[in-house]
Parts: C-alpha cells; sequence; structure tokens
C-alpha cells in the first residue's frame, strides 16, 4: 500500500513538471510570462566583410536602444548579439545554429540567397522569423515548393533583380539611350540578374547588346570597356573596385556612356574612390538616404549621422527598419508563434527606407528609386513600383 | 588596329608590376632558395602605407613614396630576422609556409587598421596620350617607365657592383662564400628588404589603378609567381619577359577569345611553359644567373 502512493506520488511529480515545462515554454514563445529579454540576432559577415560590418552594426544597435528606451517590444527589452555567417552557406547554418541555441527569438541579417536557402531547415523546426537584408529571387520563399526560403524568411526590401531592372529600364526610358550594355559581376547570381536586365529592356523599349563579365578580384576592365564601345549606357553589377575601375575606363576611353550601377554606387560615391567621375553615375537602389522619400526618414537620417558620424545607406536603413517591422508584427499577434507569422505576412509599415508591403514571395518592399550623382549631393529622379 | 594597341598597353603595364613583385620573390629565392609568399601583403603594405601618408596625412609624394619605400625595405628585413633567421636551418617548406602566416597577418592586421572599404590612392599623372589611335593612359606609361628603371638599375647592381657580385657568390655557394669572408647572413636580410622595397614600388603603381582594398596584394602575388614560374626562377630577364607575356596574354585572351577566362589565360601558358620548358623561358639550373 505504501509502495503503491510512492508511485502515485511520483506519478503526479513527473505529470506536474511536465505541466511546467510546457507551460513555461509557451511562456518562452511569447517572450516570457514575466516580460522576460527578446534575445535578437545579427547575422552578418564580419571578418572578410567587403564593407563596413557597421553599415549594420549601428543602425541595428539604434533601433534596439529606440524600441528599449520606450519599453521593449510588448513590453520585452531587446538583446542584441552579433554573429558572424560570412559570405557561405556553411557560416550562416553555424551562425544558426549558435543563435537557436542561445535561444534567440528573430534573426536580422544574411545578405547572401545562398544563406538564407541553407537555413531553411533550421528556421522550419525552430519556428523564429529571419528578415534578411540581401538576395533576390533565389531566395524567394514558394509555399508550393520544396526549394526555396523558409515560409520564416522574409526580405526586408526589394530582390536584387528589381534593382537591376530599374537601372535598365531609367537608362532607356529617361535617357533615351536604347543600347544597353551589361557589365556583370562572375558570380551567382550573374544569369538572374541578366534575365533582369532583359525585361527592363523589354519593358523600356530597348535592348541588352553586350554582355561582358567582370572576373572576381579584377582591377583592369580594358577588354570588358573597350567592347561596349557601341553601346549607349551600361550597367554594372560589381562592387567598389570594379564600378571605380569601370568609371576610370570608361574615362579614358573617352566614351560619352553613362554607367548605371546597383546600390553599391552609394558607396564608391560615399568612399570617393572615383572623385568626379561619378557625375557619370546612376545608381538604383531600395531608397537616398541624401534625398529620402519622407520627412520621418528624412530625419533618422539626421539623427543616424549625428549618433555615427557617417552617411548611412540603404543597408543601414533596411537594417534598422527591420527591428521595427518585427515589433510591429509581434506586437499586432501579441506574441510568437503562428500568430506572428500571419502577422509579418499581412505587414503594412511605413519605414525609413520605403514602404512595405509583403507579397506571396515574402518580399516586403517593391519600390526602387533611381539616384543621379551630377549635382552637390545624390538626387532621386525616378521610382519604380515592382508591386504585383 | 587601336583597339590591339590599347589592349596591349593595359597588358604590358599589369605585366611590368608583375614583373616587380616576381623580381621581389627571384631576389630572395636566391639568397635563400625561399620563396617568399608575403610578396602579396608587402604589395597590400605598400599600397596602404601610401595612401596613409599621401591621404590621411596629406603629404607631397614626392616626399612619402621615398619613405614608404624605406619603410618596405625595413618591413623586409624585419621579415627576415622574425621568419627566415630563426626557421634557418629547418626545411624550405617550413619557412615557406612561416612566409604565408606572415602575409596572412599583414593583411588581418590592415584589415584591423583601415578597414573593409575600398580606398582610393590618387594616380600620379592623369591623362591619356594618342598611340596608333588607341588611347593609352598616362599612368600606364608611367608604370611602365617606373618598372624599367627599377628593373635596370636591379640588374645593374647585380651585374656591375662588388655587392652585386658578392651577393651572387653568397648565392651560388654560402660555405665557400663564407671562407671568402661574404657576410652571407647579411645577404640574406639584404634580399629580403629588397624583395619588401620591390613590392612597395608594385603597391604604390597598383593601388591608383582601381581601388585599394586588402585583396589587391594577393592578386598580384599569384600573377607574379606564375611570371617567376614562367620564367625559371632563374634570370631576371626570364621573370621579366615572363611576367610581360602574362600581362599580355591576360589581356589579350580576353580581348580577342573570351573575358570570362581572362584568369585562367596567364595559368594556360604557365602549364604550357612548364610542359614544353619545365626550367622557364630562360632559366637554368644555377641559382646565381642574373
Amino acid at each position: 500500500m505504501k509502495n503503491k502512493k510512492l508511485a502515485f506520488a511520483a506519478v503526479a511529480a513527473v505529470l506536474s513538471l511536465s505541466v511546467a515545462a510546457c507551460g513555461s515554454d509557451d511562456d518562452k514563445a511569447s517572450g516570457g510570462g514575466d516580460k522576460g529579454p527578446l534575445k535578437v540576432a545579427l547575422m552578418i559577415p564580419i571578418a572578410d566583410n567587403p564593407t563596413d560590418p557597421d553599415i549594420f552594426v549601428d543602425p541595428a544597435q539604434m533601433a534596439v536602444d529606440e524600441i528599449n528606451a520606450k519599453g521593449g517590444i510588448d513590453g520585452h527589452k531587446l538583446e542584441l548579439t552579433q554573429y558572424d555567417a560570412g559570405f557561405t552557406a556553411e557560416g550562416a547554418l553555424t551562425a544558426m545554429q549558435k543563435a537557436i541555441s542561445d535561444d534567440v527569438s528573430f534573426v536580422v541579417g544574411l545578405p547572401i540567397a545562398d544563406q538564407v536557402l541553407a537555413v531553411r531547415p533550421l528556421l522550419d523546426r525552430a519556428k523564429i522569423p529571419l528578415l534578411y537584408l540581401g538576395g533576390g529571387f533565389a531566395a524567394a520563399y514558394d509555399p508550393d515548393s520544396k526549394t526555396g526560403s523558409s515560409e520564416w524568411s522574409f526580405r526586408v526590401g526589394t530582390p536584387s533583380e528589381d534593382t537591376v531592372n530599374a537601372g535598365v529600364q531609367y537608362a532607356i526610358d529617361k535617357l533615351g539611350l536604347t543600347n544597353v550594355g551589361l557589365l556583370l559581376r562572375d558570380d551567382a547570381g550573374k544569369d538572374t540578374s541578366t534575365q533582369a536586365a532583359k525585361d527592363g529592356a523589354e519593358a523600356a523599349g530597348g535592348t541588352i547588346s553586350e554582355i561582358q563579365t567582370i572576373p572576381l578580384n579584377s582591377t583592369d576592365l580594358t577588354t570588358q570597356i573597350l567592347a561596349m564601345k557601341d553601346v549607349d549606357a551600361i550597367f554594372t553589377t560589381d562592387f567598389v573596385p570594379g564600378i571605380t575601375a569601370a568609371l576610370k575606363e570608361i574615362d579614358q576611353q573617352g566614351m560619352d556612356v553613362p554607367l548605371l550601377t546597383g546600390q553599391t554606387g552609394m558607396t564608391v560615391y560615399l568612399g570617393g574612390t572615383a572623385g568626379d567621375l561619378v557625375k557619370n553615375m546612376y545608381s538604383s537602389a531600395p531608397c537616398n538616404m541624401f534625398d529620402a522619400y519622407s520627412e520621418t526618414a528624412t530625419k533618422w537620417v539626421e539623427d543616424f549621422q549625428a549618433k555615427y558620424d557617417f552617411m548611412p545607406d540603404p543597408n543601414s536603413s533596411t537594417t534598422y527598419d527591420a527591428f521595427y517591422l518585427y515589433k510591429e508584427a509581434y506586437e499586432d499577434a501579441g506574441g510568437a508563434g503562428d500568430e506572428l507569422l500571419k502577422s509579418l505576412e499581412n505587414l503594412d509599415y511605413e519605414g525609413v527606407c520605403m514602404h512595405y508591403k509583403v507579397d506571396d514571395q515574402h518580399f516586403m518592399g517593391s519600390t526602387e528609386v533611381v539616384e543621379d550623382f551630377s549635382g552637390e549631393t545624390p538626387k532621386t529622379v525616378a521610382t519604380y513600383d515592382f508591386s504585383k | 588596329m587601336s583597339i590591339f594597341v590599347a589592349v596591349a598597353f593595359s597588358g604590358l603595364a599589369l605585366g611590368s608590376i608583375s614583373a616587380l613583385v616576381a623580381l621581389g620573390f627571384l631576389v630572395t629565392y636566391k639568397a635563400t632558395g625561399v620563396t617568399n609568399f608575403a610578396q602579396g601583403g608587402l604589395v597590400t603594405l605598400g599600397g596602404y602605407l601610401g595612401f596613409s601618408l599621401v591621404v590621411s596625412h596629406g603629404a607631397n609624394w614626392w616626399l612619402a613614396y621615398p619613405v614608404v619605400l624605406v619603410v618596405m625595405f625595413v618591413a623586409g628585413v624585419a621579415m627576415e630576422r622574425v621568419v627566415h633567421a630563426p626557421l634557418r636551418h629547418r626545411s624550405e617548406l617550413v619557412v615557406v609556409i612561416a612566409t604565408l602566416g606572415v602575409g596572412l597577418v599583414i593583411q588581418a592586421v590592415l584589415y584591423e587598421v583601415y578597414g573593409a572599404q575600398a580606398r582610393s590612392l590618387p594616380q600620379l599623372v592623369n591623362g591619356v596620350v594618342t598611340v596608333a589611335g588607341a588611347r593609352i593612359s598616362t599612368y600606364d606609361l608611367l608604370i611602365l617607365g617606373v618598372s624599367a628603371v627599377a628593373i635596370a638599375l636591379l640588374t645593374t647592381m647585380f651585374n656591375v657592383t662588388q655587392l652585386g657580385r658578392q651577393f651572387r657568390a653568397a648565392s651560388l655557394d654560402p660555405e665557400v662564400a663564407r671562407l671568402q669572408g661574404i657576410p652571407v647572413e647579411r645577404f640574406a636580410m639584404f634580399a629580403f628588404g629588397l624583395g619588401g622595397l620591390l613590392a612597395g614600388v608594385a603597391g604604390l603603381m597598383l593601388a591608383p589603378r582601381a581601388a585599394l582594398d586588402v585583396n589587391i596584394g594577393f592578386t598580384a602575388m599569384i600573377a607574379a609567381f606564375a611570371a617567376a614560374v614562367i620564367g625559371g626562377f632563374g634570370r631576371f630577364s626570364g621573370v621579366v619577359v615572363g611576367a610581360l607575356a602574362l600581362g599580355l596574354v591576360e589581356q589579350l585572351g580576353a580581348q580577342y577569345l573570351s573575358s570570362a577566362y581572362k584568369e585562367i589565360y596567364p595559368f594556360a601558358l604557365m602549364i604550357l611553359v612548364i610542359a614544353v620548358a619545365p626550367r622557364g623561358i630562360l632559366g637554368s639550373g644555377s641559382r646565381v644567373r642574373v
């Protein structure tokens, strides 16, 4: 009899502990019944980053500090931790595994499509959102496919292909330059960028008449630029060294053609690597911090510059917006879990970079602006809306 | 014709820079038997030192550049003291790996100090000249001129001066050279210092051509190593011819075959030369011939 009582007591204890554990998991999902902190992972390349990691770190910290100063997200303070994901899928996997084991509530970062795809299984299991900052259609979410990114992945901005599309369209329909050459960085996005350029040319009534590739780490573009002698405009997807070399070579060859770039053109302008040659450059980007699209955005740029002493670029503004996008969705859902996912998918939010509205591929933005560098400061000269 | 001329001059300019780096390899190899894989890091260091003095501190180039070259010579000597001298009696492979490590350390330190963003070092001259209808950058012509002078001075030093004769003797047979009273160990320091100086010249010439970042020297080093192999790691003339050939093949191949495989052409040439002439274009079995 005594043994039976002991056995019942043991079973009751085990059951009680189980219920308590389940209860604390629910609390954790909602951020803690006692309003404990929400841990957020900033997952970016830190070592070996060709750009300064501070363009991501500083706006992230700014957003976290602001949100915490106003009481946090639904009463939960944010705790920000950086994870170095590098530029590889393996790096992203390692960083994400570490972040999940550290119990993060959401992740901001990962600039490469391959990384976003690689972490899909981890996100699906952990059911935490990833607000990723780079990549194009390769990282899109497709509910009808087993490929593609996790349903928990959301791109803070437009797909990178829209950047190419906008630049090519601008050259043709606004500058009247119908014959466009492509100077493509030799990377995984080359083919989709080519298709996006062709789509943009077709939409605007022009043609892509020459395509050249820039090998990685190349410092000389003589042959590529000479091949573009007969085009009216050149669009390049390369980064700072390639854009600088292209501007110098175009000038050296006496070619009267503008160079159109992605958002890295702003980095070339800010870094001064091409001097006055940037006056011959246009750049397409999610937003223009020198000519912000709203008073709120203009104010944010001033505050950011005052605090961090450098001009933010679109990466900075989308990083900052990511935290407020999560805040908006979390507070609307009342916590984490499937309701949070639905809330993210239905977001409609005015950020500092752009207006965010999520589409069925989980791209949160749909506009690209084109910037002209011929004046005293970069001016927005066109806006393209790719919303479906 | 004008396109051929434009592309050829561009190839010769790039080849000249490779020649400077490759001669740095050769000088060090002749003196010590070691291939110094820190040359890439030293090229980058030279570029950043030039940026620091000219851009960050506003110094005139005619004052800044000689200072950079002196610092680079000292850096090369310091490298010999730290990496080569203590490992002198170990296998050459160990020393080579150590030099590779030093190159990576230099790159990491530069990243920490200057950050990841690309920088700009102004060209000493701007503008173009027209040659056979082709627009040639005057800066590329300057690169050719500076490289030619550097190579001429180096060759003269090794062939005409007593220092050069002693260096050659020490390279041929260190033991006999010591018996003759030649300070063999000091020549190792001198060789590393000279390699550093040549890397500095290459860095100062290369950086203004595009944008300066921490990877700029690595790319130059790989091309220079291929040039040294093509030249045979023997004669200076072989290395110079190899480097110029490399630059021409890269640019002309990109122009007339496909730009997508631009980076492959020099190494295809290297493999071809090794297959046909394993000792290089003008190489020999001896380490002493200059």
